[in-house]
């Protein structure tokens, strides 16, 4: 998981819902695995703000 | 051509970061920086192995998401790749005559407006540790002093990321190394919660945190780590 993009995407939704670093990582590995995309598209629409995930700690 | 009255300055304020409030990831964004003034290109990466040995980012002159992705492609392909496991500086690269060698990266670098990469490694003893990358969208070539000036860049990044403990042993050296990318995931991170916090743009934060690390004499990691642990000002970093 080197990828820059990632890391930032997963800051960025650990401040928007008050959550843990590694609970907002499992957030957009959830929405990766579930949306079947990769999880750098993932993060870049985070980043972009054209994706909004789901509140809390909740990984659905 | 290399800005030569400019070259000593840079290599004085490289090595007086050294010295003072150390931060190395902090330390290899100049580093980044000042390869794009010296040699007139227009984005420059380093990239370090980890403990695997493949390649990861470890600091860019710019920010913009068609750059990042060309240094990240070079996971599989690429001349950081190639100068990272030959050991040699690859130069004057022509990317558009690279298509078939590194068809991804070399689509890449022509639609994000660049015509010509070079490589350099990062070499320490008879290893290599990494490489800095270089990326021009003029097609002038760099000459050979040019070079020799990369691969001094590229020799003080080595020294920079080995500057923090003496290097002895190769476990100590997999360590400092390991030590560095988790740094900059941390750094990334942080950017990250600024930005999430704020609305603005990650790059802004950026420019924000190593703004506030300067004024208060604090190293970037440290900065970064109180971002996350919501240890630092906030209102003080924003005010940047």
């Amino acid at each position: 998981m080197g990828r820059s993009e990632v890391h930032q995407a997963t800051g960025m939704l650990s401040a928007q819902h008050g959550v843990s670093l590694a609970q907002a990582l499992m957030m957009l590995q959830a929405r990766a695995y579930s949306a079947e995309r990769p999880i750098l598209d993932i993060a870049r629409d985070v980043l972009g703000r054209r994706l909004e995930l789901g509140n809390g700690a909740a990984v659905d | 051509m290399a800005q030569v009255e400019h070259l000593g300055e840079v290599f004085v304020e490289l090595a007086d970061t050294l010295v003072k409030d150390f931060d190395v990831v902090d330390f290899l964004h100049n580093v980044t920086v000042r390869s794009v003034q010296l040699l007139e290109v227009d984005a420059a990466g380093l990239m370090l192995a980890d403990q695997r040995g493949s390649l990861t980012i470890m600091a860019t002159s710019d920010d913009r998401a068609e750059t990042l992705e060309l240094f990240e492609l070079q996971h599989d392909q690429g001349p950081c790749l190639d100068s990272f496991k030959t050991g040699r500086a690859i130069v004057n690269i022509d990317l558009k005559s690279s298509l078939v060698a590194w068809p991804k990266f070399a689509a890449a670098a022509c639609d994000a407006g660049f015509n010509y990469s070079h490589a350099v490694p990062l070499r320490l003893r008879d290893e290599v540790i990494g490489a800095l990358n270089l990326f021009c969208s003029t097609a002038i070539p760099l000459s050979p002093d040019d070079i020799a000036l990369a691969q001094a860049l590229a020799d003080v990044a080595t020294i920079g990321l080995l500057q923090e403990r003496s290097v002895r042993e190769q476990s100590v050296l997999a360590e400092q190394l390991q030590s560095a990318l988790n740094s900059r995931v941390l750094i990334e991170q942080a950017k990250g919660v600024l930005a999430g916090r704020t609305g603005m743009e990650v790059s802004e934060a950026f420019r924000r945190m190593r703004s506030f690390a300067r004024t208060n004499g604090l190293g970037l990691s440290a900065v970064a780590s109180g971002v996350i642990n919501g240890s630092s000002d906030m209102q003080e970093i924003l005010s940047q």
